[in-house]
């Protein structure tokens, strides 16, 4: 129960880290360059190690939520499922991956009615396609197919 | 000048002239709407359109363009909880969760009103003090810089008055990422470990699409909505008698962005946070912002609408631009041929008044274009969750993408998105990240080239008055929580006191 990790005490030891990799990196740097960095991860400390000293009171320790690593079946699927898109629109190329996509999630999260899966899709592409691709000029990637 | 004014109106009301406002207004209230499209980048892409326009109806075309994206902004922010620009993000805090409270068509309406008054009445101090209120702008140098940054990131007390070690710790390491990339001086990069993507700084527009679009998306997921409660719209309307209610916020918000756009450097996205700041520091509601106060949704919309018209006083009469849109427009002016200035006003004034008066009407008709769009934009609340979740993912995607066409910056845009939803969770209020980014880098320049100016003496800010008065504002700030907490159970007891005696 002692050694129940808590949000707040990993936080607090991850943004200490930060702080000394950042303090560490600038180190070479020439001093006009350093200074401002320094001095606020200097600020940036005392917060942490109050909340870090905090979080290991046990009056204030039985307050605070638990680590928990578990994630709701959605959202996991939702996260994954935007990692391989974001992955894949460089290689197989912008509309054919929205397209995946958006019909992916769409019938994921329980749309079964093709005319409503269908219109959405094309009108989102064609609505990007419009305004980015035309109007804007932003080259989408293309990918292998499009 | 009455004359002068008139003639503007005329020139102002020619077919080509209206058309171009309309056009303008329209495009830029669907630019802001979508997250990842600022008023800079809106400005940018149609001055390539104006060429073939004549000088006046191409200013009227961009400064509608202007205009209609800082007010667009708020639409996505009230609706579905995501700024279309970095401007709108106070206007996050109460307007979605009046969308889910089922007033999205109250905060739309309120929102719609406060931008074109306070839009409307930037015009008005562009079209009659321009000349008077730029030399505000000369008198501000970096020591005023850095007191300006810092009475902004007081606002990160009030924002998290309830979580205020969490909050200054986001604020810190938020000031802390803001000097990722080259520094303000020497251009020596820092922190890129190596990435190309990150010499230029952390990109904030991917970061902010991120930080409050995924966080939503991932909500929108864990709860169990079930048809009936799907949230309702509400109407519209703003009465009069409502307008009457909040007149004072409106005209100080209005006032405080204008004085931010007079401001070299700062732009809308702070003039509404300060002016969050001091709607909720002054108001008897204060508890409530953050839980759909219509007070913050005015404070913020008045304010960073006010900014438009205010960052064209130093452009039109000095050539300095008051904020990164304005900086745009400035290229606009050269296009088409016109030398800001004090001349500006006497060599082209069918132009600049043409411009001045256009500006007062585009903020006119952004009210009814504004009311009429959002008709439409809200049927988003209606949505059910299968069409509304994958269709943010792919405008966050792309939002983000466009900024500055790299993949880099929707890797940015995920990880920031993942991260805000973790703080979230946990307690860590994620609108300082806002203010650390967007308020840091000119902090840091403020530092920089003060103690250039002072020999390395900071002390000697205390000698700028204005820097002074910058100082004794965020003292306020700070120490207001604290005044207010112990002044509130005395007032009640006096008020409850009052209304027992009568």
């Amino acid at each position: 129960m002692l050694f129940k990790l808590k949000f707040d005490t990993v936080i607090a030891i991850l943004l200490m880290l930060l702080g000394i990799v950042f303090w560490v990196d600038i180190g070479t740097a020439p001093y006009r360059v350093r200074y401002y960095p320094r001095y606020i991860i200097l600020i940036m400390f005392v917060p942490v190690v109050i909340l870090f000293v905090r979080s290991l009171i046990p009056k204030y320790r039985e307050k605070l939520p638990d680590l928990q690593l578990r994630l709701n079946r959605k959202v996991l699927f939702c996260i994954v499922s935007t990692l391989i898109y974001i992955l894949l629109i460089p290689l197989v190329g912008y509309y054919s991956t929205t397209f995946i996509f958006i019909t992916g999630v769409m019938v994921f999260l329980g749309a079964r009615k093709w005319f409503i899966i269908v219109p959405v899709t094309i009108g989102m592409i064609v609505f990007v396609y419009f305004m980015f691709t035309r109007l804007l000029l932003i080259s989408l990637p293309k990918g292998f197919l499009f | 000048m009455l004359d002068l004014i008139l003639q503007g109106f005329l020139h102002a009301m020619q077919i080509e002239n209206v058309l171009a406002m309309v056009f303008g207004t329209l495009i830029g209230i669907l630019f802001g709407a979508l997250p990842g499209f600022t008023a800079t980048m809106g400005v940018a892409v149609f001055i390539p359109f104006s060429f073939w326009m004549s000088p006046s109806a191409a200013l009227l075309l961009i400064s509608g363009v202007y205009c209609g994206a800082i007010y667009g902004g708020s639409i996505s922010a009230v609706l579905i909880g995501i700024p279309g620009t970095p401007a709108s993000v106070p206007t996050t805090f109460d307007g979605f969760v009046m969308t889910k409270r089922g007033e999205a068509g109250k905060a739309l309406g309120l929102v719609t009103y406060a931008s074109a008054v306070g839009g409307f009445l930037s015009a008005l101090a562009l079209l009659l003090g321009a000349p008077m209120l730029a030399t505000f702008a000369l008198k501000f140098g970096p020591p005023e810089q850095i007191t300006l940054s810092l009475f902004g990131l007081s606002v990160v007390c009030m924002l998290t008055a309830e979580n205020l070690l969490k909050g200054l710790i986001v604020g810190a390491v938020s000031l802390l990422l803001a000097t990722v990339g080259q520094d303000p001086m020497e251009g020596y990069p820092r922190y890129t470990f190596g990435m190309i993507g990150l010499i230029g700084g952390l990109p904030l527009v991917p970061v902010l699409i991120g930080l409050f679009s995924l966080p939503e998306v991932f909500n929108i997921l864990e709860s169990e909505l079930h048809k009936s409660e799907i949230p309702k719209i509400g109407s519209m309307r703003v009465g009069i008698w409502e307008a009457l209610h909040y007149w004072k916020l409106t005209l100080k918000s209005s006032l405080i962005g204008i004085f931010i756009g007079i401001i070299p450097a700062a732009g809308p996205d702070i003039a509404a946070f300060i002016s969050y700041n001091e709607a909720m520091r002054s108001s008897k509601n204060r508890n409530l912002f953050g839980k759909g106060n219509p007070e913050g949704l005015i404070a913020s919309e008045a304010a960073n609408n006010g900014v438009t018209g205010g960052s064209l006083i130093p452009l039109l009469t000095l050539s300095i631009p008051g904020s990164a849109p304005a900086a745009v427009f400035l290229g606009a002016l050269f296009i088409h041929g016109l030398r800001p200035g004090p001349t500006l006003f006497t060599k082209n004034a069918d132009i600049v008044y043409a411009l001045l008066v256009g500006f007062a009407l585009i903020n006119i008709l952004m009210y009814f274009l504004g009311i009429g769009f959002c008709k439409l934009a809200i049927s988003v609340v209606k949505a059910p969750r299968y069409i509304l979740v994958p269709l943010i993912i792919t405008l966050t995607v792309v939002g983000s993408y466009a900024v500055q066409q790299t993949f880099f910056d929707v890797g940015v845009m995920f990880t920031a998105g993942l991260v805000g939803w973790i703080m979230q969770k946990n307690g860590f209020p994620p609108s300082p990240v806002a203010l650390g980014l967007i308020l840091g880098p000119l902090l840091e320049q403020g530092v920089d080239m003060s103690l250039v100016m002072f020999n390395n003496n900071l002390l000697k800010i205390f000698t700028r008055p204005l820097a002074v008065l910058f100082i004794i504002f965020t003292i306020l700030s700070l120490a207001w929580p604290y005044f207010a907490k112990k002044l509130t159970p005395k007032m009640e007891i006096a008020h409850n006191g009052e209304e027992e005696g009568s």
